[in-house]
């Protein structure tokens, strides 16, 4: 009955999907754009300037291939990777920062962000990790949940792999100062465990600020930082370091010419305003200079060497500092960008690219991976 | 002209648009094959030191603001002319050798020759030892002292 109802009807669907293939419409498209949208490195969707579907490596300008080290778009794929990685850019000890959990803070589902959270430790304790190789990992803590967060700090800070708890700070609500994560921050401190502050590159889709950029380099010349400010802000004026006076922070991927600024803003406001933070015991600034460090990537490059010396001095120093590639991905810097820098002694060197992060992320000593020499063989 | 001919390629070797990265004592060259024409380029980026000449050779892509205010990007031409380190993307005029960004910036040309079926780049003898030092320490406090 129905199908003859059907076939007899004049039927209009007016909500159906065809699937452009990006890369075939672009041949109908004008030059530039043409060229642009048929080379662009995002994998779907048309060209975005947000963080997660840009054309990260400028329509083929960046490559990643097998001969670099096997790494792909968005990290290094595998354990022997990571070892010829390590190789290749001369490091020792390296801290492997998730990639797709970093999306971990877009996860509503509260359950679900302890169950991943769970699975990534067992993940990379299989295999992907390995203290005696210098291959160390944080535990990546659901904020969704603090107290599940704890536990699961405590179940496996006493990993020699594990060197931190991390959060992804982009992504959450509220910001990393609340007290709703005294949990989290309390097990750490127990375990000796510093806190990395992953900044997320969210981009317009998903900030107020941003809304409405019209490049990715807009976008990623401002997000990373903001977010790090937004988190930095939040830490210290809330009063972390009062609450866990022996919690240390990692800020990352921001690079380093932010942090003075952000200091003065902070020391000019807190001064006009003690009340709003009567909780603190010094300015602002003191905290950050004694209680954070910060990963160098991206280096602001363009900095005269004389600038980027009083820039070191203005943050804390060399004590303050952490060296950091970011490889693979497209702003990835070099070991020698900050090894080379002139100003640097020896003494300061050897903290920035190694002797604070051993220190604070609790590594073993760089002398204890050497081999042992033996007079039989 | 004093200093060496490297032998490079086979004019066979290269098809137009493709490239060879040739190493010759302590130098690295890239080889072009420009639509027929043969242009050498020092293979080692001045702003982290990557393998400049292994990535890809793009047209020049540049752009305009039109008399309404708005911006239009075109094509300076249909040649592929344009060098982009594989590691970070920097780009320099594949014959100048001078960075897009920053005409302080740049990367050493040679010229190249061709006999009996072989490119030669002609190396004279004040450019045997390769300029790796970093982008922001000679080039940024070059770019600002002077």
């Amino acid at each position: 009955m129905t199908t003859n109802l059907l076939a007899d009807l004049d039927i209009v669907d007016v909500d159906a999907h065809y699937l452009e293939n990006v890369r075939d419409f672009a041949e109908y498209l004008e030059e530039p754009e043409r060229t642009i949208f048929r080379d662009w490195s995002g994998e779907y969707h048309l060209p975005s300037v947000s963080g997660l579907y840009n054309d990260t490596h400028m329509g083929g300008r960046i490559r990643r291939t097998a001969d670099s080290m096997g790494a792909n778009f968005g990290g290094i794929v595998g354990a022997d990777h990571v070892g010829r990685t390590m190789e290749w850019l001369s490091i020792d000890a390296i801290v492997l920062i998730p990639t797709y959990m970093l999306t971990l803070g877009y996860l509503s589902d509260r359950e679900r962000a302890v169950t991943v959270c769970r699975g990534f430790m067992e993940y990379m304790l299989d295999g992907r990790s390995d203290a005696e190789r210098g291959i160390y990992f944080p535990i990546v803590v659901p904020l969704q949940e603090p107290e599940e967060a704890a536990k699961l700090i405590h179940e496996y800070a006493n990993r020699p792999e594990v060197c931190a708890i991390m959060a992804n700070a982009g992504t959450f609500q509220p910001p990393l100062g609340s007290t709703s994560y005294n949990p989290i921050y309390r097990a750490a401190q127990e375990h000796g465990l510093p806190v990395i502050a992953h900044a997320g590159n969210l981009g317009p889709d998903f900030s107020e600020y941003q809304r409405g950029f019209q490049t990715f380099l807009e976008n990623h010349a401002l997000d990373l930082v903001f977010c790090n400010e937004v988190q930095i802000t939040s830490v210290v004026l809330e009063g972390v370091f009062e609450r866990f006076p022996d919690l240390n922070f990692i800020f990352q991927e921001s690079g380093v010419a932010y942090v003075p600024s952000l200091m003065h803003r902070l020391d000019t406001e807190y001064m006009r305003r003690r009340s709003d933070a009567p909780v603190l015991r010094k300015l602002p600034s003191e905290y950050l200079k004694e209680r954070t460090f910060y990963a160098t990537q991206p280096f602001e490059t363009s900095l005269k060497a004389k600038h980027a010396q009083y820039l070191f001095d203005m943050l804390g120093g060399a004590d303050r500092l952490m060296y950091a590639s970011d490889w693979p991905h497209w702003d990835w810097d070099h070991p020698s960008t900050i090894a080379e820098l002139p100003f640097l002694t020896d003494e300061t060197r050897a903290k920035i690219m190694g002797g604070n992060a051993r220190r604070i992320l609790r590594l073993q000593p760089a002398e204890s991976r050497e081999p042992v020499r033996t007079e039989a063989r | 002209m004093a200093g060496r001919m490297i032998a490079a390629a086979r004019t066979d070797e290269l098809l137009p648009g493709e490239t060879k990265v040739v190493t010759a004592d302590d130098l690295v060259i890239g080889v072009f094959n420009v639509e027929g024409e043969w242009l050498a380029l020092e293979g080692v980026c001045p702003h982290q030191g990557g393998p400049l000449c292994e990535g890809g050779v793009f047209r020049h892509l540049d752009a305009e603001v039109t008399p309404e205010g708005r911006i239009r990007k075109f094509f300076r031409s249909e040649e592929h002319n344009v060098v982009a380190c594989p590691w970070h993307g920097y780009e320099f005029d594949i014959r100048t050798g001078v960075s897009l960004v920053n005409p302080v910036y740049s990367v050493r040309t040679f010229p190249t020759r061709v006999q009996d079926g072989t490119v030669y780049v002609v190396v004279a003898e004040d450019q045997t030892s390769p300029d790796t030092e970093s982008w922001s320490l000679t080039g940024g406090e070059a770019a600002a002292e002077g």
